[in-house]
């Protein structure tokens, strides 16, 4: 027992060792504290956890005010045409204001019109070529293409699972969802649109058309419906302009454009 | 026998460690942030302490070994972790797994030590009843 030969005596390593178990004391103190601290404030410990659990918190917050933004607007047309009821001038201008709110997607609409589902497919690509690989998803440049062609077969308010279509709207690619007015959607992808339904229809049936590929490639990520009534919601995102400026007088406005 | 002063540390550390930090108000995304950092520390922490009673029962004990190996520990563990975080591998796993082996490791070593201790002195008192 050779190895074990030190005397319990004299042990200068304990007091090393009583040091270090002091700053290891500290430092469970610290993860102790840490920890409780980050558990009472809602936040996960675990990497992995933080935005599962900080994401239902906020989304929560999102709709309240998406909601808020809502009833806010509905509210506004509701005091506009209040204001409009009467006669002349005001109800003329008012008019004119639900047309361009219906233009620019600010109020919720209903109408005919088709109900397009676009689904990944649940094939597999026969081999694992890396340019086929892609082939049976849906992505942004699809959701563009069937949105410009509904806009093309004359529709006049388009919404992709309830994100309003409107002039200043994107469809990007961010991940794996696609975001519409910047929010984040997953498939699969219903689009409504109002419009005349046989003609948005043949549209979309057009050979060679927007949905051709897909179909040949998978019949059954493709679901298209004529539909009698559809309800639209109106366009919840940020109406405010930071740059665009409206001209008032048109003539000085090109000069000065042209000057600079 | 001093054996009970480790534990009597880390008591008074610990005590020390709440009190202190009761007062600190740390802001909970900060704690987010470096708590990974912070458990990491207290693993190498508890590694160094373990290797160093370990090494002290083998009488191969060595002050510059024992202070060297808890602070480059510390720094290479955190430094994996904070390399993990910039490219996107837990690499803060491989410190973990690492010390973890090695505290078990040395763990079963003062285990076998204390047993064979005790085994050593039954036999002893055997033998000086038996005389």
């Amino acid at each position: 027992m050779n190895m074990f030969a030190s005397s319990h005596r004299n042990q200068p390593w304990v007091w090393q060792v009583t040091g270090l178990c002091f700053v290891l004391g500290l430092l469970l103190a610290g993860s102790l504290q840490t920890v409780r601290n980050i558990s009472r404030s809602g936040i996960g410990t675990s990497r992995i956890g933080v935005p599962q659990t900080g994401v239902p918190v906020r989304t929560e917050t999102v709709q309240k005010l998406e909601k808020e933004i809502k009833d806010l607007r509905e509210h506004n047309t509701e005091l506009e045409n209040a204001l409009g009821t009467g006669k002349g001038q005001l109800k003329t201008l008012n008019d004119e204001l639900q047309k361009v709110k219906i233009l620019a997607g600010l109020t919720e609409v209903k109408g005919p019109g088709i109900s397009l589902l676009l689904a990944d497919s649940k094939k597999r690509p026969p081999a694992m070529r890396s340019f086929e690989v892609t082939i049976g998803i849906v992505h942004d440049v699809d959701l563009q293409r069937v949105v410009y062609e509904l806009l093309a077969s004359g529709a006049e308010a388009i919404a992709v699972n309830n994100q309003r279509v409107v002039a200043r709207s994107a469809i990007r690619c961010v991940g794996p969802t696609i975001q519409v007015n910047g929010v984040p959607l997953a498939p699969p992808y219903t689009i409504h649109a109002i419009g005349d339904p046989g003609a948005l229809y043949g549209g979309m049936n057009l050979p060679f058309g927007v949905l051709d590929e897909m179909r040949r490639y998978d019949p059954a990520m493709v679901k298209l419906e004529k539909k009698e009534l559809l309800v639209l919601p109106a366009f919840g995102g940020s109406t405010e302009t930071k740059f665009a400026q409206v001209t008032t007088d048109l003539g000085s406005a090109a000069g000065e454009a042209q000057r600079r | 026998m001093m054996g009970w002063l480790p534990f009597a540390g880390i008591v008074a550390g610990f005590t020390c460690g709440m009190v202190v930090l009761s007062f600190l108000q740390v802001p909970p995304e900060l704690a987010t942030s470096y708590a990974p950092y912070l458990s990491l520390a207290t693993l190498a922490g508890l590694d160094t302490v373990f290797g160093g009673i370990r090494a002290g029962i083998e009488g191969r004990f060595q002050d510059d070994i024992f202070v060297s190996g808890f602070v480059l520990n510390t720094l290479l563990a955190a430094g994996l972790a904070f390399l993990g975080d910039k490219i996107g591998v837990d690499l803060f796993l491989a410190a973990v797994v690492a010390l973890g082996t090695r505290v078990f490791l040395n763990l079963s070593l003062i285990r076998r030590y204390y047993l064979t201790k005790m085994a050593l002195g039954r036999r002893k008192d055997a033998t000086t009843l038996s005389s």
